[in-house]
């Protein structure tokens, strides 16, 4: 009986393992389908249309435009720089010839400040990407998901830069590398090696919030914070060609309107 | 972002002007280039023929010609096509021929311009801003 009892606890204890195996595949699969990265499903619906919020966003004078998170502590040379182009630009304005920028010639915003929202802003979104449809100007930006960011010298410099993300919980984390070193975020430059990283998420069904963070060893002393808040609209996007049709900028890069 | 101009509240007193119903203004915002070519302290109003009406981006024009002498063309500068069609205008709603009166912040350089701040056609009456 002894080599019967045996056999039949072996039995038992087979049963036993076996059944903890189907458990914990049952448990593993569960789990699985709760975490899935490429379930576009399980995620929160960030898709749809966004318009910034509160409507007063952007300030009271369109020639100095409120930074989101407050003034940028920028090293000394670019402080200093930074402060000798406001003067210019001060000089230019009361001359009526103010400078121009890359928008006086119909370029992209680039990043960040396509995420600004000057006008509204579209997310379409799959198991594979994020897409977000900018207005103005017809900007386009391609989040790809759970790929690992290429190493930088691998990487062309873009307007929107190159971008990566993925989701942790209900928060799409997306990391920005190799913005155009031509694009400006409030008049301020910044170094190839800028580092942007973006966690969005929804704070109601129609409140969209982005949490962005400027990382820039060349030009900023400390990281640059600030938070873009956004709300859901019934607005549908509408075709915008920028003819450029109606200013001239001389050799001095300051413009005028062309009385053509 | 220098050349953003959001202009919200030119807008909304300008809204109170107007017969076109201004009373869901978008928080929409003009772009392209400063407000600075443009003399805020001053409004100029001429009465003309539209020469031109161009239903452009990054801003709509209108060409107004203005009897002399010595006759002149002004070129009326507003927002983009964009934010104006959020508050009523269309690509119809001003036409070649049609006689105006229009109101705007001129040049700073004395040229014959500005940036809108209404026009009005008959019974009409559009305001600038975007």
């Amino acid at each position: 009986m002894k080599p019967a009892r045996t056999t039949h606890t072996a039995m038992l204890l087979l049963g036993v393992v076996l059944a903890t195996f189907a458990g914990m595949s049952s448990a593993a699969t569960a789990s699985k389908t709760q975490t899935d990265r490429h379930s576009v499903a399980t995620r929160p619906d960030i898709s749809g249309t966004w318009e910034r919020t509160p409507d007063d966003w952007f300030g009271e004078n369109p020639d100095d435009p409120v930074h989101p998170g407050g003034p940028m502590d920028l090293k000394a040379s670019y402080a200093a720089e930074y402060a000798e182009l406001k003067k210019k630009e001060a000089v230019a304005n009361a001359a009526g010839t103010p400078i121009a920028t890359t928008s006086s010639r119909c370029l992209p915003e680039g990043m960040p400040t396509m995420m600004a929202a000057l006008f509204p802003i579209q997310i379409i979104r799959d198991d594979k990407q994020v897409i977000i449809l900018g207005e103005y100007l017809q900007q386009v930006r391609r989040i790809l998901l759970n790929q690992a960011m290429p190493p930088t010298d691998e990487l062309d410099p873009k307007y929107q830069g190159h971008s990566r993300g993925h989701w942790e919980g209900d928060t799409l984390v997306v990391e920005t590398q190799r913005v155009r070193t031509d694009v400006r975020f409030y008049d301020v430059p910044h170094g190839p090696a800028m580092k942007i990283t973006e966690r969005i998420r929804l704070r109601g069904p129609d409140h969209l919030e982005n949490q962005v963070l400027i990382e820039d060893p060349q030009v900023l002393n400390t990281p640059y914070r600030f938070t873009f808040e956004y709300k859901r609209s019934n607005y549908a996007i509408q075709e915008y060609v920028c003819e450029n049709n109606q200013i001239v900028i001389d050799s001095e890069g300051k413009a005028s309107l062309s009385l053509e | 972002m220098t050349a953003l101009l959001p202009f919200r509240l030119f807008r909304q007193g300008l809204c109170l002007l107007t017969l076109i119903t201004c009373s869901a203004l978008p928080p929409v915002a003009s772009a392209h280039h400063s407000f600075a070519l443009f003399d805020q302290t001053q409004t100029t109003t001429i009465k003309g023929v539209v020469e031109r009406f161009a239903w452009t981006n990054p801003h709509i024009t209108i060409y107004v010609d203005v009897p002399g002498p010595p006759s002149q063309r002004f070129k009326i500068e507003t927002g983009s096509v964009n934010a104006l069609q959020r508050t009523g205008w269309t690509a119809n709603s001003i036409k070649a021929g049609e006689t105006a009166e229009v109101s705007f912040k001129p040049l700073k350089n004395g040229e014959p311009g500005g940036l809108l701040v209404e026009i009005k056609i008959g019974d009409v009456v559009l305001s600038g801003g975007g």
